[in-house]
């Protein structure tokens, strides 16, 4: 019976400790998904005055490129994050 | 003020009105009074060259006792730096990406304000991080442009304490799930240029810097000038001087006084001859030192 329990409470353990992680990597892949909207914003067609010093940045977040273009371009899984992280109206 | 208590000058003014020549007069004076002095041509068409009488180059070169001269082209700079960007790119990017990188880099070349912000690192790197010089003067002023967005913190301070903020908290949250973050390039990188704005800034509004205009007395120079001067309080920068170059009647001084009233100035005459090196510039610090 006792080992039962400890078998539960770390069942309940790690399946909060997991979501928690989740949640603290997405929250960090959505700030690196804002700084390269800064940086490569006129792909966006938003001026960058600072673009000179922006591509300083690039070669040590340039290998986000294609996933965070994946997320501009996907229009319903940047809506659905949102909805999942806020919730529905 | 006097003249030479001035550690740091930019001379502005329409092209051809003598700007290089009264920046080579001005560090003539400035060494004669016995202050190691650097005069830095931010010009592409290099004329220190011509006014000094002397082939000078990208490294400092001396002139006489305590004086100067430098040569740089900010396009060069912007080419070498984005070439260093590239180098570091192709260094740490997968190949999937790097094609695409590269191109981006080489874009921010003609990306608007590129040459601007060049030129205001080399004033930087001169006139502030690598300064070896107790007067520098430059034959050029950051345009209406680059002053404003060096000077007004919520244009360029204020955006790159956000991204700092921004990447501060990813990190933060990288931490937290374990990952190993050890000293952040970009949070190096962004905080580096958060620095160079803000020294940059407080030398261009430093009481002992000095901006100065030249003109001639005619239409052209002197609606450019008071243009630049309009820019430039516009970014809360204080023009202090204007230099009325090739002045010889009383009537062309009145013309550039009614224009530029509230503005100390000094006249220089035309020369008899072109001012080429260093013995004939003394013909022009003798009015630099005249009229102050």
């Amino acid at each position: 019976m006792k080992e039962w329990l400890k078998v539960v409470k770390l069942f309940f353990k790690g399946a909060v400790s997991d979501s928690a992680t989740d949640k603290l990597e997405y929250k960090a892949a959505v700030l690196d998904d804002t700084l390269l909207t800064v940086v490569l914003s006129e792909r966006l067609g938003i001026p960058n005055p600072m673009a000179y010093y922006t591509v300083e940045l690039l070669p040590y977040i340039g290998n986000e490129i294609p996933g965070w273009e994946r997320r501009m371009a996907d229009r319903e899984s940047v809506i659905s994050r949102v909805m999942g992280e806020v919730g529905e109206p | 003020m006097k003249l030479t208590e001035f550690k740091t000058v930019f001379l502005s003014g329409k092209g051809g009105v003598g700007k290089s020549t009264v920046s080579s007069a001005l560090g003539l004076y400035f060494a004669e009074t016995g202050f190691k002095t650097l005069v830095v041509s931010l010009d592409p068409a290099h004329s220190l060259s011509l006014t000094f009488d002397t082939e000078i180059g990208k490294k400092p070169k001396e002139i006489t006792k305590d004086l100067f001269a430098v040569e740089i082209d900010p396009e060069k700079e912007a080419k070498r730096y984005l070439n260093r960007v590239k180098r570091e790119a192709r260094e740490l990017l997968s190949p999937v990406v790097i094609g695409e990188i590269e191109k981006q880099i080489e874009l921010a070349y003609y990306s608007p304000g590129a040459l601007e912000l060049a030129t205001a690192d080399v004033i930087y790197r001169v006139a502030v991080s690598e300064r070896k010089f107790e007067r520098v003067i430059f034959d050029t002023a950051p345009s209406g442009y680059t002053v404003r967005m060096l000077t007004s913190p919520e244009l360029t301070e204020e955006w790159f304490k956000r991204l700092i903020a921004l990447r501060r908290e990813a990190l933060k949250y990288q931490k937290m799930v374990g990952e190993k973050v050890e000293k952040d390039p970009v949070l190096r990188i962004l905080e580096r240029r958060l620095k160079e704005v803000r020294e940059l800034r407080s030398l261009l509004l430093s009481p002992e810097t000095l901006i100065g205009i030249v003109v001639n007395p005619q239409t052209l120079p002197l609606e450019i000038g008071k243009r630049t001067v309009k820019e430039l309080s516009a970014a809360g920068i204080e023009v202090k001087l204007i230099v009325g170059n090739r002045v010889s009647t009383e009537d062309e001084k009145e013309l550039i006084e009614k224009e530029f009233p509230q503005i100390q100035k000094i006249f220089i005459p035309p020369l008899k001859e072109e001012p080429r090196g260093v013995e004939k510039l003394k013909g022009i610090v003798k009015h630099l030192k005249e009229d102050l």
